[in-house]
């Protein structure tokens, strides 16, 4: 842990007057500087910082988690640890172009929503999400289409033709991060875990994947206005 | 709306989103302190972040992580 709250009972006085100024608002170059050397002002603008991010979180997390559910105390402590670390690691890196704690808050929220959501998908495996069952319904976009009374022959035909499509111009792998992450839901950061890569990674291949799909419609002729329009048809 | 036919018509407007040239989440994660920042003071960000529009359409987790700083931002704590 950082030694946050060390000089509490020493010194009492400079402390205070650091601490008052501190809660002005520090300019972007005051913090770099400020955190750029262990000391005693380090470790002031690191304890302010951390009070920062911690009053961020409930609002980052609104959508995700309530700050009086059990989780989020524990959550916000480890968020702002690893955010404070982050910081620390990759101060070079702050080109200065937004508010220092911004870009913090920023780090924050990427720290957070990746824990969030390696939790609550820490169940689930790949294959289950991409494989297609049988007699279990259609699960992947691969599975047999079985259109639906209100379905109009048109839309059907274009559903077929898309599948048709896909398993001819995709490679597996792209088939099956663009299931999990497009049609199951998964987040990139968890898909691109479970198949050894990263994020970055990942996007380039689904990219890769949306492109060939696309040049493929345009080979025959078919604009992704007309495919849409199929589906409004019904 | 059957689930095959919803699956396919996101996948197609995806498809028609789609650019030759698209930033990955690290590049849209680098600026995306400025873009917040910039949304906040309504400026015409248009011009100058066209890329990363396109890919906070197209990317469901950056478009989180944007939404949740924007949060953070709007709230005067």
């Amino acid at each position: 842990m950082l030694a946050i709250g060390k000089y509490r009972g020493k010194e009492t006085q400079k402390v205070y007057s650091r601490v008052n100024m501190a809660t002005a608002e520090r300019t972007n170059e005051q913090w770099v500087s400020e955190l750029a050397e262990p000391g005693e002002a380090q470790e002031i603008a690191l304890a302010d910082l951390r009070a920062i991010i911690m009053r961020g979180l409930p609002y980052s997390l609104s959508k995700y988690l309530n700050p009086s559910d059990p989780q989020f105390e524990s959550l916000s402590e480890e968020v702002a640890q690893d955010t404070l670390l982050r910081v620390l690691d990759s101060l070079q890196s702050f080109e200065g172009r937004s508010k220092f704690t911004t870009w913090v808050h920023k780090i924050a929220v990427r720290i957070a929503l990746t824990e969030l959501r390696r939790k609550r998908w820490r169940d689930v495996s790949l294959d289950e999400l991409t494989e297609d069952s049988p007699g279990e319904g259609p699960r992947g976009i691969l599975a047999a289409h079985e259109p639906g009374p209100d379905v109009v022959a048109e839309q059907s035909d274009m559903i077929e033709h898309l599948q048709r499509v896909i398993s001819e111009e995709l490679t597996d792998k792209q088939r099956e991060a663009l299931i999990a992450t497009r049609i199951q839901g998964m987040p990139l950061d968890e898909v691109a875990r479970r198949m050894d890569t990263n994020r970055n990674a990942l996007y380039k291949l689904l990219h890769d994947a949306r492109k060939r799909l696309k040049a493929r419609l345009e080979e025959e002729g078919l604009s992704t206005e007309e495919v849409l329009a199929a589906f409004e048809v019904g | 709306m059957s689930q095959s036919e919803d699956v396919m018509r996101k996948l197609v407007e995806q498809i028609a989103l789609t650019q030759e040239r698209e930033l990955d989440c690290g590049e849209v994660f680098a600026v995306l302190d400025q873009y917040t920042e910039a949304i906040m003071a309504g400026g015409d960000v248009q011009e100058q972040f066209a890329l990363v529009i396109q890919h906070l359409e197209l990317c469901p987790d950056c478009l989180e992580e944007y939404e949740a700083l924007l949060t953070v931002l709007q709230t005067k704590h």
